[in-house]
């Protein structure tokens, strides 16, 4: 199919780059001169069966190592057009180097040192960078295969159901109050053109493509239309996010790229299993802010002291300002190296409130300890103060320790996995 | 050529007079050419908007052209923005013109590539590509491509493909050399050579001459153990011959021809980039400028941008002594200037120009008349019609050519100098560091600006560190940095005029590729491989590792098991060279593992 596509965009190419009957051609001929001035001919995108086919052979190539590698380097792969677009922009060093196409390419001078012997090694020169565009599907996809993360493909699995009153096109009857305006107008232009199409000399004074006036052909019943209204048990629900990203010293480094690794898997499973669903970003050490975008929320770099009650505070706080618990199933997810310079029991008292109908409103709170040197040992003041929780309460938390980027995917599936509160479903 | 009936479809009005702007443009300059003695190919101008024009640059700007990804691959690489034109070698010659540019930038490009360019396509270096048919064969190649992607599916294309691509620096200088003969008929010359030798050697009196004999028929039967029997560096003409590689299906000795033709076709341009655009900017920078072109009626504004559209190339004073425009037009403007001899006056007549209300041209009924030089430019023309760069380089990179753009740099350094200097007072700074009376050597230059250098990194320095009171160096470290340079190539220049050729010459002739020949294929041999050799050149170093491995792997898709020999530098723990180069071998047996090994 798409074959055939790219074949008819090719047949097009030909007769327009030729410069032959589609473009404007002015000539000229005096004694011995003979040039022609043409117009621009129509844009066609003639490398697109090219980077296609680049883009195809490319894909495979992309490893685990090199998608980490791409999340190490904070984030700063995925371009700031990524909220609006939801494309994902992939820098790609050159296919030569890091995934082995390995095209030669002669020029004066040696390899790297180091590089000799092992696989190819990657580029250093700018002009060898190649952008990759990539979908969020494609992306979760690929995450997908490299991680195995069976969760983030599977689509027909709705968790989130919610009682829903939803407009949904329209109908020839119904109360007078659901008259949709447009839509009648819309009806009775489209029966003059029936009508105008069989008896145009009923007409006289109209043309073809003129509109009438209410006058000359006036509205009727049928024309009438209504707004129908369609109440059901919805998956695609309203839900929000709290992402809290620890942002701390102690996480400079590796934590901080579990974190982000973490966060992305979360963005994507949500991006691609619910259509609409809000995420709140809310990065911090020992205060608390909320950033824009995600391109900024995936770049921020670490510093500061340690607190986590300021976060959730400033989560509950959004959401019961923007995100009515009625209307909103609302979670709440933290990574975090656990280092926190307040008393646990203080901060169990504030995840309590957090989960608790009435108060913080939130359906679920995750939460993930990153613990790469394996010096915690689950000791740590976040943990201690998960371990505090009430019963009631620890059955709306979920809790994970990771110790490298390789955990993150099993962390996650541990933690959602303990979220039985969410509706529907079962 | 007959008049040709082309359906005009409705243009907006805006873009209609734009077109006859460029009618009017075209025939003027096409007025000055003619009087200039330059008679290009006929010409096809297009708009073309930007995006169109990076779209045709990765195709090389050919209208048709076969698929493969490495073409998408350059497409999705960042490139430069905005190309002002481009002009393709065949006949009629296909010129694009951006559609962003200007008016009087149009009439520049316009001179550019079509006295310029379009004229320098006659050259004899091009005669091998056909231009005529150049664009139906590339479509040609499309089709056939196209059809075998369908029949093979793209992993049995690519792999043909891809190794030939790999190939497509080698594929053998042009102008073809047809002295050499066919391997086949110089292989039945030497073996009737034989018997004659034999009966010499019998018939020989001295053991002198029965030497000399014997010594033949060893060097005989030498050469007809090779094949080819002369090494050839045209890897891909030999490959896609099916005589030497009859394993492989026809279809891909068409992929090979198709690439190597490509090549070929590119590479009469790139062995001619100097000469193409440095003559084309010295057309650029005179045409626009003569009278029939009526630059006077469209207005100052039109000069003033003419002037800037010509010193484009001259931002930085290093291009100069680099940049193919800037001193590609300094070699061209000297030979001019050199070899034309004024020969008489001229009296042109032409209508003047004006600029309507809405910014289009119109010519006017007032005709003017002006007198104009006649020069006799038969020696320059020759020059463009028959060298290439490596020619040019040799003959006119000389002691007169250099003294006359060195002594225009360090002018430009001395008065950036005295520049300084005066900065340096007005602005109250240490005494000492005012360089007056200018220098005279070039040491003494160079010590001064590297002084200055010194203090403007200081100044830079403590600027930051302590903010207020600091003042910095009045000038910028960039500029201090050209004065630098030219005050270095001017010393390069004058301590090995040879070398600085040499140097130069890596700058265009296709000096990036190596040279690397087949040497022989083993067929009559017990090589049981195909032999390259790279002739090692202490410019360019020795060939790099990944690149040479990649290159027999390719190699071996086409021609079978292969080595390449060639020559490594030794390396110390830190990857220091160590001593001279010595022989060095790559060669592969199954396409996949490459062994290498000292010799």
């Amino acid at each position: 199919m798409s074959d055939e596509k790219d074949k008819r965009k090719r047949k097009g190419a030909k007769k327009d780059t030729t410069g032959g009957d589609s473009a404007a051609l002015i000539q000229l001929m005096a004694t011995n001169i003979v040039f022609q001035v043409a117009g621009q001919p129509d844009y066609l995108d003639r490398t697109k069966p090219d980077r296609d086919r680049f883009s195809e052979r490319l894909k495979p190539q992309i490893t685990k190592d090199h998608i980490k590698n791409l999340l190490r380097r904070g984030g700063d792969f995925l371009r700031s057009d990524l909220a609006p677009s939801n494309i994902f922009r992939m820098t790609l060093p050159s296919v030569s180097v890091p995934i082995g196409l390995g095209e030669p390419n002669w020029h004066p001078g040696r390899d790297r040192p180091g590089s000799g012997g092992g696989g190819p090694d990657a580029s250093d020169d700018p002009s060898d960078l190649v952008y990759l565009d990539m979908s969020l599907e494609e992306l979760t996809e690929l995450l997908a295969l490299l991680f195995d993360l069976p969760f983030l493909l599977a689509k027909d699995e709705d968790k989130i159901l919610a009682f829903t009153v939803k407009i949904r096109g329209v109908n020839k009857t119904g109360p007078e109050a659901r008259l949709d305006a447009e839509a009648t107008f819309i009806a009775r232009l489209e029966r003059f053109k029936a009508v105008y199409q069989a008896h145009p000399e009923q007409f006289p004074g109209l043309d073809d493509d003129e509109l009438p006036t209410v006058e000359q052909f006036p509205f009727d019943d049928v024309d009438l239309r209504y707004k129908r209204v369609d109440e059901q048990w919805d998956p695609d629900s309203k839900a929000v996010v709290f992402f809290m990203f620890d942002t701390s010293g102690s996480m400079s480094g590796e934590p901080m790229a579990i974190a982000r690794f973490y966060f992305l898997l979360n963005l994507l499973w949500l991006k691609s299993r619910y259509a609409e669903v809000d995420v709140v970003l809310i990065p911090h050490n020992a205060s608390a802010f909320r950033v824009q975008t995600e391109a900024e929320f995936f770049r921020i770099d670490a510093g500061g002291g340690t607190m986590f009650s300021p976060a959730y505070e400033l989560a509950m706080e959004i959401a019961a300002n923007e995100y009515p618990a009625d209307v909103y199933n609302i979670y709440g997810l933290h990574a975090t190296d656990g280092y926190n310079f307040e008393p646990p029991h203080m901060l169990a008292g504030v995840i309590e409130r957090m989960v608790t109908a009435g108060a913080g409103n939130f359906n679920y709170f995750g939460y993930l300890e990153i613990d790469p040197s394996g010096y915690g040992y689950g000791t740590t003041a976040g943990m201690a103060s998960i371990n505090a929780l009430s019963d009631a309460a620890r059955a709306r938390v979920g809790a994970a320790i990771v110790h490298s980027q390789d955990e993150v995917p099993d962390a996650m599936r541990e933690i959602l996995a303990k979220d039985t509160t969410s509706q529907g479903g079962s | 050529m007959t008049l040709q009936v082309v359906p005009q479809p409705a243009r907006t009005k805006e873009e209609l007079l734009l077109l006859e702007d460029l009618r009017i443009l075209a025939e003027r300059i096409k007025m000055v050419g003619t009087r200039y003695g330059l008679n290009p190919i006929p010409a096809i101008f297009t708009l073309k908007s930007d995006q169109q024009v990076l779209d045709d640059i990765v195709y090389a700007g050919l209208p048709r052209h076969y698929r493969h990804w490495r073409y998408g691959k350059r497409a999705m690489q960042p490139r430069n923005g905005h190309v002002f034109e481009f002009a393709l070698n065949a006949e009629p010659a296909e010129i694009a013109l951006g559609s962003t540019n200007s008016l009087v930038m149009q009439l520049a490009v316009m001179a550019h590539a079509w006295m310029g360019h379009a004229e320098m396509d006659k050259n004899a270096w091009f005669r091998e590509t056909e231009p005529r048919s150049i664009i139906q064969r590339f479509a040609q190649d499309e089709r056939f491509v196209d059809q075998l992607i369908e029949l093979w599916g793209f992993e049995r294309y690519e792999w043909y493909m891809d190794a030939a691509q790999a190939l497509e620096g080698h594929s053998g200088w042009l102008p073809s050399n047809y002295d050499i003969l066919p391997d086949s008929q110089h292989r039945r010359m030497l073996e009737a050579s034989l018997p004659d030798l034999k009966a010499e050697y019998d018939k020989a009196q001295t053991d002198y001459d029965r030497k000399h004999f014997e010594e033949q028929i060893r060097e005989t039967l030498r050469l007809l153990s090779c094949h080819p029997i002369v090494p050839t560096d045209d890897l891909l003409g030999f490959l896609g011959t099916e005589e030497n590689t009859p394993q492989l299906p026809w279809e891909a000795h068409h992929l090979i021809e198709i690439v190597r033709s490509e090549q070929r076709y590119h590479q009469a341009f790139m062995r001619t980039r100097y000469a193409h655009e440095g003559f084309s900017h010295w057309v650029d920078s005179r045409i626009p400028w003569e009278p029939e072109i009526d630059l006077v009626g469209l207005g100052f504004e039109a000069m003033y941008e003419m002037s800037q559209i010509d010193t484009m190339h001259d931002r930085l004073p290093m291009d100069w002594f680099h940049d193919v425009y800037a001193f590609g037009m300094h070699l061209m403007d000297y030979i001019e200037q050199t070899t034309s001899v004024k020969t008489g006056t001229q009296t042109v007549r032409f209508r003047r120009l004006k600029r309507g209300d809405d910014g289009h041209i119109i010519e006017t009924d007032t005709w003017v008349e002006k007198e104009v030089d006649v020069y006799d430019r038969a020696r320059f023309y020759e020059v463009k019609d028959t060298f290439n760069d490596r020619r040019i380089f040799e003959t006119f990179i000389t002691e007169a050519s250099m003294a006359v753009l060195n002594d225009k740099a360090l002018e430009w350094v001395r008065r950036q100098m005295q520049q300084i200097n005066k900065l340096l007072i007005d602005r109250g700074w240490n005494r000492q560091l005012v360089f007056d009376p200018l220098p005279d050597t070039l040491e003494e230059m160079s010590y001064a600006i590297e002084v200055w250098f010194n203090q403007r990194q200081m100044s830079g320095f403590i600027g930051q560190m302590y903010g207020y009171g600091a003042p910095a160096f009045p000038f910028h470290e960039y500029m201090l940095n050209q004065m630098l340079q030219v005050i270095q190539t001017v010393a390069e220049w004058d301590a090995d005029k040879d070398g600085y050729k040499q140097q130069m010459l890596l700058y265009t002739d296709l000096s990036f590729a190596p040279s690397i020949r087949l040497v022989d294929s083993g067929r009559f041999n017990k090589t049981g491989m195909h032999t390259l050799r790279h002739d090692y050149d202490p410019d360019f170093g020795p060939l790099a590792q990944n690149d040479a491995r990649e290159t027999v792997r390719r190699y071996w898709r086409l021609g079978g098991p292969v080595q390449l020999l060639t020559w490594e530098l030794l390396t110390d723990d830190f990857g220091r060279p160590v001593g001279a180069p010595r022989p060095y071998r790559y060669y592969t047996e199954n396409g996949q593992t490459v062994k290498e090994q000292w010799l």
